[in-house]
């Protein structure tokens, strides 16, 4: 029988500054936990790709705000994040988590690099790296993601993952 | 005339930038995450090209120590690694130092992935100060 914590909760528009608050607020609750600090910065790492993908990908976040959630699972913390998407990026998204989710720990490192090496960049993220580094932090170097569609254009996106 | 200095004190979530010819050292110390990659990094990427450009300068040796950085950082700490092979390539004594805590394996692995992408003497540094 497993069980789950809800350790953090977060509903409203997303900045940096919510995001700085997010990190220090994580790493005492984790210290709390008992976590060692290593542990604790690659979950923080986490959370900083996260909450920046929320930061420039969510759509109409006065009206639909970004959510995240972490929970504490037997099997270590669980990461979810919910924004509003248009269909388009949508479909762009599951195919790319896709394409990741069918690879190991090691083609996700070789991936990794041939993206940062050859990728452009842009002023909203590092082309698509965010979600590639977070796969390869997950205990099964994989994201699971759930559309659900809010009218004919737009889904709201969950993402999930354990660390 | 030398180049100025380029200091940056850090923030929550950008580095401390110190490049600084008089005093022989570059480094970038600390978080990087802005909301703004581009924003951040361009100063920074214009000072290493001004500095590669003015032809009168030696070689360097640049320090690296990430607590946390962000996807986008990622690629502009590429773009500054790429400016000092380039350097290192005209014949000037280039070299890289990454520090990185003992138990930081994602920041030694990040590093290791920027050490198999260049050839500039690139030296990875276990950090003996305490988190």
């Amino acid at each position: 029988m497993s069980y789950a914590n809800v350790i953090y909760d977060y509903q409203g528009e997303m900045d940096n500054s919510v995001l700085n608050k997010i990190l220090v607020s994580m790493d005492t609750k984790m210290a709390e936990l008992g976590e060692k600090v290593p542990f604790r910065k690659k979950v923080n790492s986490i959370l900083i790709e996260c909450c920046q993908n929320l930061m420039h990908h969510a759509m109409n976040p006065e009206i639909h705000p970004p959510s995240l959630q972490v929970l504490k699972q037997d099997n270590g913390y669980l990461i979810r994040t919910t924004n509003l998407v248009n269909k388009t990026n949508a479909t762009k998204l599951k195919s790319y988590i896709d394409k990741i989710n069918t690879m190991d720990k090691d083609e996700l490192r070789e991936f990794y690099q041939k993206i940062l090496t050859n990728g452009k960049i842009s002023a909203a993220g590092g082309g698509g790296l965010g979600i590639l580094n977070i796969a390869r932090k997950t205990i099964d170097n994989r994201v699971n993601y759930q559309a659900e569609e809010v009218n004919t254009d737009q889904l709201l996106f969950h993402i999930q993952f354990v660390v | 005339m030398s180049l100025s200095p380029l200091i940056l004190d850090a923030t929550e979530d950008t580095p401390r930038i110190k490049l600084d010819p008089a005093s022989n050292v570059y480094e970038l110390i600390g978080n990087s995450y802005p909301e703004n990659s581009t924003k951040f990094y361009t100063p920074i990427l214009d000072w290493f090209r001004a500095f590669f450009e003015d032809g009168q300068q030696g070689g360097i040796t640049v320090d690296f120590s990430f607590d946390y950085f962000n996807t986008s950082s990622a690629k502009y700490i590429l773009e500054i690694l790429r400016f000092i092979q380039d350097y290192h390539d005209t014949g000037k004594a280039c070299a890289i130092r990454w520090h990185y805590f003992e138990d930081d394996t994602d920041m030694l692995e990040a590093g290791e992935d920027y050490q198999a992408s260049l050839t500039v003497p690139f030296e990875l540094i276990e950090r003996t100060d305490t988190y």
